[in-house]
C-alpha cells in the first residue's frame, strides 16, 4: 500500500511537470507563430540535424554506444542508422518537403485572406502526441521536424526501450533554437501508466500511435472514437526482377535484413528472386556471405526472449520443413547468427526479424504480384534489385506501386526513407496541415 | 531395444546394466536409421552416430515435427493426438506406438514415485480429466485410466465425459461424501476442470476437509477457465476449500510427443523429510536441459530458456526433443515459466469444452 502510494504520488508529480511542460511549449508555439518563417525554422532544424550526422558526431556516437547497451544491439550499427536518420534532414530535403506537401509554403508564415474574406492561416494542430513504438530508434525525429514545420507543438512518449534520442535531438535543438527547442516536449512512461497516457491523450490535438497492431488497437481501443494515425505491423521485402542480376545486391539485401536487428516495420523479412529456382538458391549463398560479413562487423547481440523464441521457432519450423522438402534450402551462419530459408511456399509475413529471411523464388512477374497481393499485412518498402536505367525499371516500379507498398527504393536504402515518407503512404507534412482562422487577427 | 529400455526403467538405480549415456548415443543411432524425418533433419545438421559422442549433442528434434509423419507403424498402431491447438484440430501432434507398455511402464513408474512415495495402496479417486474410454486418443487420458485402474477402489467416481464437460456438481457431491471419510483420496485432474471446481466452492461459499493424506494431481495448464489461478494460487485455493495442502498438492507437466512426465517435488520432498525450493524433477531415464532459445547452448542456474528433453521412454519415436516450453533452470530440475508467445496454445486443458455444468 505504501509502495503504490508512492509511486501514485511520484506520477501525480510527473504529470504536473508534464502540464507545465505543455504549458511553456503552447506558449513558445504562439511566440513562433508570429515570428518564425519557413527559413528560420529550417535552418534551425538542419542545423541541430547536422551536429548528428556530421562525420564523428560526438552526439550520434554517444547515443549509439547508450542503445547498443540498452538494446544488446551493435554500436556501429546503430551509429550508422542513426547517421542516416539525421542525414535525411537537410535544407533541400525540408524546403522540398514543404514544396511538395504544402504549395502554399508562405501561408504557414503569415495571415491570408480566403475566398470567405476571411484571415485565414495555414498550420498544423496546436499539439501532436506520438506515442513511438522500440523497435527502431530515431522515429521521433522526423516526427519533431514536421511539428515544427507545421507551427505544431510535439509531445513525443518515448519507448523505455529506445529512450533518448527524442529528447536529446530535442535539446540540441533548443541549443541551437531555444523557442522551437521548447515547443518539443519528449517524455516517458511504462506503458501501463494511464494517468500520463490519458493527460497526454487529452490534451492533444492529433495522436500518432506507433507499434505492433496489437499495441496500437489496445491503445486506441481506450479511446474509441477518437481519430488516431495508427503505424503498425507492415511488412517490407525484396526483389530482384527476372532480368535483373543476382550477385551484385545482396551485400544491399543483407544490411536491410540486419538493420535494427530486423525489427523495423521496413526490414526486409523475405526476398522474392523471379525467374529460375536456382536464381533464388544462388540469391541465398550470396546473401549468406554478406550477412556473415555484417555479423564480424555488426555483432548480433541476445534480444528479449520472446523475440528469441519466436526466431527459435521459425528456426525449427525451417528446419523440419527443409528436411522434408527437396526444393527447399537452408543456410546459416555460425551459431546461427543469421539463417536464410528458401523456400517456394513461403507466405508473405513479417517475420521473426533477428537477421532471418526467407528467399522465395517465383516464376514470374504474374506469380510476384499474385504474392504481393495476396499479404494479410499492408506492405511497406520495398528494395528492388535492379539498375535504374534498366528498360523495365519504371514498370517494376509500377508494379510495386500498385500493390500498395509505399516505399521504393535500392537495396540497402530501406531503412533510410526520405522524411516525408510515412507507413501508410499518407503526407506526413501535409496531413498535419490545415487552413485555421487566424490567432493573432 | 525396447528390453533395454524396460529393464532401465524398471532396474533399482544401482542395478543398471546400461547407463542413461549410453541407452541415449544407442537409441540415436536407432531411430536416425529408422525415422526418415529426423534423419533427414539430423544430416542438415551435419550430426549422425559416428559423428556425436555424447548423449547432449544428439540433434533435438522441434516437439512440431509430430505433426508431420514422423514414422508410419502401420494401421495397428496406437495413435496418440494432441489435444489441439488454436491452429486447429488438423494440426495436432500425433505420437505413433505399436506398444503401449514402455509408456505404461515410465508413467506408471514415475507416478508412483512422486505421487504415491508413501505407499497408501487403493484410494478413493476423482478423475476430472479424461479417460481411455472417453478419450481413446489422449495420451494423459491412458496414463489417468492406468493411474485409476491401479489405484482407484470402489467409492471412486469419474466426472468428465466424452465430450470434454466436467460435471462440478457431480464433484461437488462426491468430494461432500470423502470429506466425512478418514481415508485419504486422490483428485486427478486437468487444472481447468479443477479452477473450474475450486471457482464454483468460492462462487456458492462451499469448502470442505478432505481426510489428512489426501493429494491433488493436476495437469494441462488453465487455459479457458475463469476465474484463473497462478500456481501457487491454486494450491492456496486447495488448502482454502479442499483443505489439502500445498506439498500435497502436484502439477504435471507432459505432452504427448513424450512418454514420460515431471513432477513438482513438493510431495516426495515432504515425505522424504525435504523442505526445498519447489521444483519439476522427471525420472532417470528422462533428461532435460534449459536453452537459450538464442544459442541453444545450455542457460546458467536461475536463467530462463526453452526445455529440451531426451526420453529414453520414446524409443520408438525420437527421444531428444526441442520444445517451446519456457522453464528456469534450478537446480536438477526446472520451474516451469509458461510456454513461449509465439508457440500455439495448447494442452489438454482444451479437452475441457465446458468449464461446468
Amino acid at each position: 500500500m505504501e509502495r503504490k502510494q508512492v509511486e501514485s504520488s511520484q506520477s501525480e508529480s510527473v504529470e504536473m511537470l508534464l502540464r507545465q511542460q505543455l504549458g511553456e511549449a503552447e506558449e513558445a508555439r504562439k511566440t513562433a507563430l508570429s515570428t518564425l518563417d519557413n527559413s528560420e525554422i529550417v535552418a534551425a532544424l538542419a542545423e541541430a540535424a547536422s551536429a548528428w550526422s556530421e562525420q564523428d558526431s560526438e552526439l550520434r556516437r554517444g547515443a549509439a554506444a547508450f542503445l547498443a547497451q540498452h538494446r544488446h544491439m551493435s554500436a556501429a550499427m546503430l551509429e550508422q542508422g542513426l547517421g542516416s536518420v539525421f542525414s535525411a534532414i537537410t535544407t533541400s530535403s525540408m524546403e522540398n518537403l514543404l514544396k511538395r506537401e504544402c504549395p502554399d509554403a508562405p501561408a504557414l508564415e503569415r495571415t491570408t485572406i480566403n475566398k470567405a474574406g476571411e484571415s485565414v492561416r495555414l498550420r498544423g494542430p496546436s499539439l501532436v502526441f506520438h506515442s513511438l513504438a522500440g523497435n527502431v530508434p530515431g522515429m521521433g525525429v522526423p516526427a519533431i521536424v514536421c511539428a515544427l514545420l507545421a507551427r505544431s507543438c510535439c509531445l513525443l512518449r518515448d519507448s523505455p526501450r529506445q529512450p533518448i534520442i527524442s529528447g536529446a535531438f530535442a535539446d540540441t535543438l533548443a541549443a541551437v533554437h531555444p523557442l522551437l527547442g521548447s515547443m518539443v516536449v519528449a517524455t516517458e512512461w511504462d506503458a501501463g501508466d494511464r494517468r500520463m497516457e490519458s493527460t497526454a491523450m487529452r490534451v492533444a490535438s492529433r495522436v500518432e500511435l506507433y507499434g505492433s497492431d496489437e499495441t496500437v488497437d489496445r491503445m486506441a481501443s481506450r479511446y474509441g472514437g477518437r481519430s488516431i494515425v495508427e503505424h503498425g505491423s507492415r511488412v517490407s521485402l525484396g526483389l530482384v526482377p527476372a532480368e535483373a542480376d543476382t550477385d551484385q545486391w545482396a551485400r544491399g539485401f543483407a544490411q536491410d535484413v540486419a538493420m535494427y536487428e530486423g525489427l523495423g516495420c521496413l526490414s526486409m523479412s523475405l526476398l522474392l528472386v523471379e525467374g529460375p529456382a536456382d536464381r533464388a538458391a544462388r540469391m541465398s549463398h550470396k546473401l549468406g556471405i554478406e550477412l556473415s560479413r555484417l555479423q564480424r562487423l555488426w555483432p548480433r547481440g541476445p534480444q528479449d526472449l520472446d523475440l528469441e523464441t519466436s526466431r527459435r521457432a521459425f528456426i525449427g519450423r525451417a528446419e523440419l520443413s527443409s528436411a522434408g522438402n527437396q526444393d527447399e534450402l537452408l543456410i546459416r551462419g555460425r551459431d546461427d547468427g543469421w539463417v536464410v530459408h528458401v523456400d517456394p511456399r513461403a507466405k508473405l509475413d513479417p517475420g521473426c526479424g533477428l537477421r532471418v529471411v526467407k528467399i522465395v523464388p517465383v516464376k514470374d512477374r504474374q506469380a510476384t504480384l499474385e504474392l504481393l497481393e495476396s499479404s494479410k499485412v499492408p506492405i511497406a518498402g520495398v528494395a528492388l534489385g535492379m539498375n535504374s536505367d534498366s528498360r523495365n525499371w519504371k514498370e517494376t516500379v509500377n508494379d510495386v506501386y500498385s500493390c500498395d507498398a509505399t516505399l521504393v527504393c535500392v537495396p540497402g536504402q530501406l531503412q533510410t526513407p526520405p522524411l516525408g515518407w510515412r507507413q501508410d503512404g499518407h503526407q506526413r507534412l501535409g496531413d498535419l496541415l490545415d487552413w485555421y482562422r487566424d490567432e493573432q487577427a | 531395444m525396447q528390453k533395454k529400455i524396460d529393464n532401465f526403467i524398471s532396474a533399482d538405480i544401482n542395478d543398471d546394466k546400461y547407463s542413461f549415456e549410453e541407452l541415449a548415443l544407442e537409441l540415436f543411432e536407432y531411430q536416425y536409421e529408422r525415422v526418415p524425418l529426423y534423419r533427414q533433419f539430423c544430416d542438415a545438421r551435419q550430426a549422425s552416430p559416428s559423428s556425436v559422442s555424447e548423449w547432449q549433442q544428439v540433434p533435438a528434434l522441434p516437439a512440431d515435427a509430430f505433426k508431420q509423419q514422423l514414422i508410419d507403424h502401420g494401421e495397428e498402431a496406437h495413435v496418440f493426438l494432441s489435444s489441439g491447438t488454436s491452429e486447429g484440430l488438423d494440426k495436432r501432434s500425433r505420437h505413433q506406438l505399436t506398444t503401449l507398455s514402455t509408456y505404461r511402464l515410465s508413467a506408471m513408474t514415475f507416478f508412483n514415485e512422486m505421487v504415491l512415495p508413501d505407499e497408501p495402496g487403493s484410494m478413493s479417486v476423482l478423475l476430472a480429466g479424461p479417460g481411455v474410454d472417453s478419450h481413446p486418443d489422449s495420451s494423459l487420458g491412458r496414463m489417468f485410466s492406468w493411474v485409476y485402474e491401479e489405484t482407484a477402489n470402489a467409492d471412486s467416481e469419474v466426472v468428465f465425459d466424452g465430450d470434454g464437460e466436467f460435471d462440478s456438481t457431480a464433484a461437488l457431491e462426491w468430494l461432500g461424501r470423502m470429506s466425512s471419510d478418514n481415508r485419504p483420496v486422490l483428485l486427478l485432474a486437468v487444472s481447468s476442470a479443477l479452477t473450474a471446481l475450486l471457482a464454483r466452492m468460492r462462487e456458492k461459499k462451499l469448502s470442505c476437509r478432505l481426510p489428512g493424506g489426501s493429494r491433488i494431481v493436476d495437469t494441462g495448464g488453465r487455459k479457458g477457465a475463469a476465474p484463473t489461478y497462478s500456481a501457487a494460487g491454486m494450491r492456496k485455493a486447495c488448502w482454502r476449500y479442499l483443505h489439502v495442502p500445498g506439498y500435497m498438492c502436484v502439477n504435471e507437466y507432459g505432452m504427448t510427443e513424450m512418454l514420460s512426465q515431471y513432477y513438482d517435488d513438493a510431495l516426495v520432498g515432504r515425505h522424504r523429510g525435504r523442505i526445498d525450493q519447489r521444483i519439476k524433477a522427471g525420472p532417470r531415464w528422462c533428461r532435460h536441459v534449459v536453452v537459450s532459445p538464442a544459442t541453444l547452448q545450455p542457460v546458467a542456474d536461475g536463467e530462463v530458456g526453452l526445455l529440451r528433453h531426451t526420453d529414453l521412454a520414446n524409443w520408438e519415436s525420437v527421444s531428444a526433443l526441442q520444445t517451446l516450453d519456457l522453464a528456469r533452470r534450478v537446480g536438477d530440475g526446472f520451474q516451469l515459466v509458461g510456454r513461449a508467445s509465439t508457440a500455439q496454445l495448447r494442452g489438454c486443458s482444451q479437452l475441457l469444452t465446458m468449464a461446468v455444468t
